[in-house]
């Protein structure tokens, strides 16, 4: 469960928001220069909120007042870019497994090709993204954030490159993905239909205005 | 062709690998720091790292002799403990490394102000330390940058001839290297040793351009489709 309430700042442009997900698909909407990005951005830790706190699971990720702020690497959040960023020097299945934590004993590691076949881009292993279509990056991209095991996975725009049938099909997708995995999913779309279809709640940005409001359960 | 002293040529990249991997060692982490932070005063920083590149090579080897020479303070520094720079080849190495460092400088830091920062990110989101970021995604894509650097540098390296002179001499055996020992050769009318270390530099030059540039193509295939 994320429990979030912050302030954030990017440029002159500010952004106040307050979350609480549980295991559900919440879909951030607005147009862009919303603050949508920055909003996950300040989930990830890849850019500082000014002020509130951040927890996922019971573990502060964030918190201004306490002088916490945890790096990307140890909040375990996972993140899929809007523009997918593989690393186009690594094949596929190196892409996947870049975020598989080795060594530890306890948790249940997964199986690098099983989860390349769940995403049906195992006969694509040994490709780079460049030889690859943008439905297959998605998948892959999708592949590599779930298989570091994060307790939360953010997707920005995951559907907005790409074709309208390949859309539909991949939105059916990410669904059953979410199902699978059970955990709370942050998805942020200027697309009215991606938030009706995708979104068990659904959250509005608009340009002007910052918005607070709670959403979910 | 005919040789009679081949000391220069072992000297010469004696001193140029040194000196790459000299400028290597400072040239990469500063190159990596100054592509990614903003700072007052840093186009004077910057400036002043290019500054050997546009200097005469003579006033550079001024310069160096008024730091590194005996009646400055750290030659005397090092003179308390029995280290002479001055006249030895490690001069040379120092010079060259001075005079090329623009040049790796320049090209590492176009390299790594090339990598998408989105993909550090990236990296960083699943799980991985600053280290591992550097060394899995940065340095990989800007490998072929830090190559020509060193291509650049080490091709430098080898031609450096008026700093070298200045704080190293040109003592046979001892700092005589290619560039001096041509110089020299041609003042003296040897003509056969000046043709020959002629020919060789052109012919090694030639021959490391070549396998670079097959080289590098090489590497990034991962960019065809």
């Amino acid at each position: 469960m994320l429990k979030a309430d912050f302030l954030a700042k990017r440029g002159d442009f500010s952004i106040e928001i307050q979350l609480h997900v549980n295991r559900e698909i919440l879909v951030l909407c607005g147009p862009s220069g919303a603050g949508k990005t920055t909003i996950l951005q300040c989930l990830s830790g890849l850019l500082q909120p000014v002020s509130g706190f951040i927890e996922l699971n019971g573990r502060l990720l964030f918190s201004d007042i306490k002088g916490i702020n945890l790096p990307p690497r140890e909040r375990n959040i996972g993140y899929v870019f809007q523009d997918y960023a593989l690393f186009p020097h690594l094949t596929v299945r190196q892409n996947v497994v870049y975020g598989i934590k080795k060594g530890s004993g306890n948790s249940t590691s997964l199986d690098p090709m099983e989860l390349l076949s769940s995403f049906g881009i195992d006969l694509l292993a040994d490709r780079y993204p460049g030889q690859i279509s943008g439905g297959e990056k998605q998948r892959t991209a999708l592949a590599r954030a779930l298989a570091a095991q994060p307790e939360l996975l953010l997707l920005d725009e995951p559907l907005c490159a790409l074709d309208k049938d390949i859309r539909s099909a991949l939105r059916f997708e990410l669904k059953k993905i979410h199902r699978e995995w059970q955990i709370p999913f942050i998805l942020v779309t200027h697309d009215e239909e991606d938030a009706a279809v995708l979104g068990d709640s659904k959250m509005s940005l608009s340009r002007k205005r910052a918005a607070a409001m709670a959403a979910g359960s | 062709m005919h040789l009679a002293d081949w000391s220069p040529v072992f000297l010469s990249l004696k001193v140029a690998l040194l000196a790459v991997l000299v400028v290597c060692l400072i040239g990469v982490p500063l190159a990596r720091l100054m592509a990614r932070t903003e700072f007052h005063g840093k186009d004077i920083v910057e400036a002043v790292l290019t500054l050997p590149l546009v200097l005469p090579p003579s006033v550079v080897g001024y310069g160096l002799l008024i730091c590194i020479g005996k009646n400055s303070p750290l030659g005397q520094a090092l003179d308390s403990m029995g280290i002479t720079l001055i006249f030895t080849w490690y001069a040379a190495v120092i010079a060259s490394a001075v005079v090329a460092f623009p040049l790796m400088y320049q090209s590492v830091k176009a390299a790594f102000q090339s990598v998408d920062q989105t993909l550090e990110d990236a990296a960083r989101t699943l799980g991985a330390g600053e280290a591992r970021v550097f060394f899995t995604v940065t340095l990989p894509l800007a490998w072929a940058g830090i190559v020509s650097g060193i291509v650049l540098t080490f091709a430098r390296a080898l031609g450096e001839f008026g700093a070298t002179l200045m704080v190293a001499g040109n003592i046979p055996g001892k700092t005589q290297t290619i560039p001096l020992a041509i110089f020299f050769a041609v003042d003296a009318r040897d003509k056969a040793t000046a043709n020959t270390l002629v020919f060789l530099t052109t012919m090694f030059s030639f021959l490391v351009i070549l396998w670079v540039n097959t080289w590098s193509r090489r590497q990034r295939k991962y960019l065809e489709r």
